[in-house]
């Protein structure tokens, strides 16, 4: 599988960090892109650092491929501007471009073999036979495939595939790696493999690179920075950590993880009224006394006690549905005082602490820190 | 860190991608590509229809010639009796065909594999051969003159039989084609809901076949309506439109009525590529192309009708066949039987001897050379090159037009277009430049077709990471794009290469004494009562479609075979 020996960082270096982070790897200001009436991407500006790994994560028709393949120039955006390391890119034709891409289908030449097809984008470069096989040499050797340099694509497992696309794309070590779900098209075992690979790879080679993908598993625990779309604009930019903790918008706090909306108030500046009760609230976005909220807790966020138990500010909450999880139980609650179901987990550990059943009554308590109002309006 | 930069306005200037060198060679590929199909169409058949549309002088009259047209008695007959023949021709056909496609699919009689390459004879043979086939066997001292119950063959009975022969096979394919996508799960499910026999013919077999059969009449119908081969050879005194179109023009000089009938052969074609057009719109959405194939139950009694009935109609095609081929080994029929080959001495029939069928095969291997490179060089222009979308458009639908243009109107707009003092082009007229032009013109949208659909099943990224790895589109077609189509190119070749021998009906209004080709050839053979020697030229013509049929056959198995290891599963 991939193994990275240690001769590789000598022979791709990482692209020089520019001095003190003034000119990104990638700059892009105001960049629009219309399909006939349709608006597939709207003002987006956006700046990617040297060396990051970047996950654009959203729903299919979001336009994170519009804006994937706007920066390769396949599909040039209608208006904006790309610079890559300070040099506008944006009129540029694609053969003009440095990036290299590996595409869902991997778009590997059928008729060459894996070794040609590593080696297809060596001929321009001035390198002599004995240079060039070398080359292609060691990039097999990186992906873990020099055994099947001589096959040709169809005689390859869909991993196999996916990583002979990789190293084409890596061969003539380009200032820019662009991935278009390149891990969609695996089976599931072999896509948690492939994507650790693919980061300690990317790691090692210090190669900017930007991934398109829909599953924000992929996303959480490959990317430096996630920019969360929909829509064709962009929601949200940060680290894994940020995007999941604190969301910007209700659409990013649902489409990471699970996450309960609960119909609220705004009754101050960090509280809201919900039902029969008050909630202390930590996060208020925009938010003044009187507003209609939207309240956001994820499931495992709610804390979960027997009837004697719970804490001061708990609520009383009658079980109505529990699912196996394999690690946690799904428990759907309906709590009286805030009118409504909600979603809970909780661990097997407190499953078996509790003892809980279809019926029983439990209290349920919702941390301030935990939870996150959005104004409606 | 990522950062989102204050927004800047999106009211920016338009961006417009900087050509590259290649992007301006593709785009003048496409713009010369243009050029061919405005030379070799577009501005031929303008030239016909306004020529209609003129006196003798060049004058607008409007519908006039028309008006006069019809108003000559003999005209509305040949018009009606065209449209007998081609109706009739097309229920005919259309009947054994779908009888026969049924068999193939969903019987289990032996010999199917057989029965299906015999139904595909009529394909290699110019439409000028069953006619004369016919002459041995039914004509006034053919072998089963009986047979007609003192009918002449000269006329509809030998029209119709002629042109069955001829269209059996177009017929067949598309029904076939229909019948083969029905999905085993639908008989499945009609079966498991208790639906008998019968019942599952009339709600699954027939409504499938509805497209098909629908598909297959209208391109039955044109190609009887257009046909010249069939009745200039049995038609007798029964004149239809195209060889009235043909006594006009060639025999009369008469162009601005030519033109007048022109436009009349061109009227149902056009009417069925539309049809077919809108047909096809509604068809798409339902067929799914992971149909699970049917795989037929057995049933003794149904399974012995078919094998029957194929067997009649096998018998029926070789015979026709076996009979051109015996006709133009007799030394003298029907006085003296006896077998021998001086019906191929054709120097002592005809003043070009074998210069006629030397002739063929150049202008058919200049087609498939030519023809080949065009068509798929285009195709991939069309389909694979980004930009330019309104003209990619335009050239796409023209592409289509050959479909629905008859041989004949194509012939006929040529000698109006590049017989014109006025034409720069006007030297291609009487070599066999203007053959092979009109030739790879009438065969294009077939293979434009082929072509379309293998570029559609390549990867779509190929280019873009060609391109992202700093090599040309050009070099990227070369070395990815035509090695993995090869096949697709090997069978357009083929195609057109086949075609070209057989095809009569342009060339008929546009060869010269230099140029005269094998159709043409036996077409003034038969004129001049010389039956052999037209039956012999109509053979070695089938000889050669079919040895270039079997040659391709061993050409892609054997390229198969070489490339298996990266194809993989690939017929």
């Amino acid at each position: 599988m991939l193994n990275v020996p240690d001769g590789i960082a000598k022979l791709s270096p990482p692209k020089p960090m520019t001095d003190d982070g003034g000119t990104p790897a990638l700059r892009i200001r105001g960049l629009s892109k219309s399909f006939g009436g349709f608006m597939a991407l709207e003002g987006i500006d956006l700046d990617i650092e040297q060396g990051e790994f970047v996950c654009f994560l959203g729903p299919s028709g979001c336009g994170k491929t519009t804006l994937l393949r706007a920066i390769a120039g396949l599909d040039p955006q209608n208006r904006g501007t790309i610079h890559q390391g300070g040099r506008d890119i944006s009129r540029l034709p694609v053969t003009r471009r440095d990036f290299g891409i590996v595409f869902q289908s991997y778009a590997l030449f059928p008729n060459l073999t894996v070794e040609r097809n590593v080696a297809y984008g060596l001929h321009g470069a001035r390198l002599s036979r004995e240079q060039r096989k070398a080359r292609v040499g060691e990039l097999l050797a990186m992906v873990g495939l020099e055994s099947q340099a001589a096959k040709y694509p169809a005689q390859l497992s869909g991993g196999q595939q996916q990583r002979v696309a990789l190293a084409r794309a890596l061969a003539p070590s380009p200032g820019l790696l662009l991935l278009d779900e390149p891990l969609s098209a695996l089976d599931a075992q072999v896509r948690l493999h492939l994507r650790d690979q693919l980061r300690r790879l990317q790691r090692c080679l210090g190669v900017t690179t930007i991934m398109v993908t829909h599953d924000q598993d992929e996303a959480l625990a490959t990317a430096d920075q996630i920019v969360v779309m929909n829509q064709g604009v962009i929601e949200q930019v940060g680290t894994p950590e940020e995007v999941f903790e604190r969301p910007a918008s209700p659409f990013v706090a649902g489409f990471l993880g699970d996450m309960n909306f609960i119909p609220a108030v705004a009754a101050s500046r960090n509280s809201v009224s919900v039902g029969t009760t008050q909630l202390d609230v930590a996060d208020m976005k925009d938010v003044s006394p009187g507003d209609e909220v939207k309240l956001c807790i994820r499931p495992a966020d709610i804390v979960v006690e027997g009837p004697s138990g719970g804490p001061p500010t708990g609520l009383e909450a009658v079980v109505e549905t529990i699912s196996f999880r394999g690690n946690f139980y799904r428990l759907s609650v309906n709590c009286h005082r805030i009118g409504q179901g909600l979603d809970v987990e909780i661990t097997r550990g407190a499953w078996e602490r509790l003892a809980i059943d279809a019926g029983s009554v439990v209290i349920i308590g919702m941390p301030a820190s935990k939870l996150i109002a959005f104004n409606v309006a | 860190m990522v950062d989102q930069a204050p927004a800047v306005s999106i009211h920016g200037p338009k961006v417009r991608i900087a050509f590259s060198g290649e992007d301006v060679l593709l785009r003048l590929c496409l713009i010369a590509l243009a050029l061919f199909l405005l030379i070799g169409l577009l501005l031929p058949i303008y030239t016909l229809l306004s020529k209609g549309l003129q006196d003798a002088n060049g004058n607008f009259v409007g519908l006039l010639n028309f008006v006069t047209y019809f108003s000559e008695p003999r005209a509305s007959v040949v018009f009606w009796n065209s449209l007998r023949i081609s109706v009739l021709s097309t229920v005919l056909t259309l009947a054994i065909a779908g009888l026969y496609a049924f068999a193939l699919t969903h019987s289990r009689m032996p010999g199917r594999v057989f029965f299906r390459a015999v139904a595909l004879v009529p394909l290699l043979t110019p439409s000028l051969l069953p006619g004369i086939a016919l002459i041995y066997l039914f004509g006034n001292q053919g072998f089963f003159r009986g047979a007609l119950f003192g009918h002449s063959l000269y006329g509809p009975v030998g029209i119709v039989i002629g042109e069955v022969f001829f269209t059996f096979p177009i017929a067949l394919l598309i029904v076939q084609t229909s019948l083969l996508t029905i999905d085993r799960r639908l008989y499945e499910a009609a079966t498991a809901l208790r639906a008998g026999r019968l019942r599952t013919f009339f709600t699954v077999t027939l409504p499938a076949m509805r497209f098909g059969l629908g598909a297959a009449s209208f391109a039955t119908f044109t190609k009887v309506f257009t046909d010249f081969g069939v009745p200039v050879v049995v038609g007798g005194s029964y004149p239809v439109l195209a060889t009235d179109l043909y006594q006009k023009v060639i025999g009369g000089f008469d162009f601005q009525m030519g033109a007048v009938v022109g436009i009349l052969l061109f009227i149902p074609a056009a009417v069925a590529f539309v049809a077919g057009h809108l047909l096809q719109r509604g068809r798409s959405a339902s067929v799914d192309g992971r149909a699970v194939v049917y795989v037929p139950a057995k049933s003794q009694a149904r399974d012995l009708a078919c094998l029957l009935f194929c067997s009649v109609v096998a018998l029926a095609i070789l015979s026709i066949l076996v009979m051109a081929v015996l006709g133009s080994l007799f030394k003298l029929w029907p006085y003296n039987l006896s077998l021998s080959f001086s019906s191929y001495n054709f120097a002592e029939y005809e003043p070009s001897g074998w210069g006629a069928y030397r002739n063929s095969l150049r202008l058919s291997g200049m087609v498939a050379l030519f023809g080949t490179a065009l068509v798929f060089f285009g195709a991939y222009l069309l389909e694979r090159v980004p930009g330019a979308s309104w003209l990619r458009q335009a050239i796409g639908f023209c592409c289509m037009i050959p479909l629905a243009l008859p041989g004949m109107v194509l012939g006929l707009s040529y000698i109006f277009f590049f017989n014109s003092p006025s034409n720069p082009f006007g030297g291609i007229y009487g070599t066999i430049a203007i053959l092979v032009l009109s030739t790879v013109v009438h065969l294009y949208t077939v293979p434009h077709l082929t072509a379309l659909t293998a570029l559609k099943q390549l990867d779509p990224g190929l280019e873009a990471v060609g391109s992202s790895l700093k090599v040309s589109r050009f070099a990227t077609f070369g070395r990815v794009v035509v090695p993995v189509c090869l096949p697709t190119i090997l069978r357009i070749a083929s195609y057109l290469f086949m075609n070209s021998m057989t095809t009569i009906s342009a060339l008929v209004f546009l060869y010269s004494a230099n140029t005269k080709v094998a159709t043409v050839s036996v077409v003034l053979l038969n004129d001049n009562a010389m039956l052999g020697p037209a039956a012999a030229m109509s053979v070695l013509i089938v000889a050669t479609s079919a040895t270039v049929v079997g040659l391709q056959w061993l050409l892609m198995h054997g390229l198969l075979r070489r490339t298996q290891a990266w194809r993989g599963r690939e017929s």
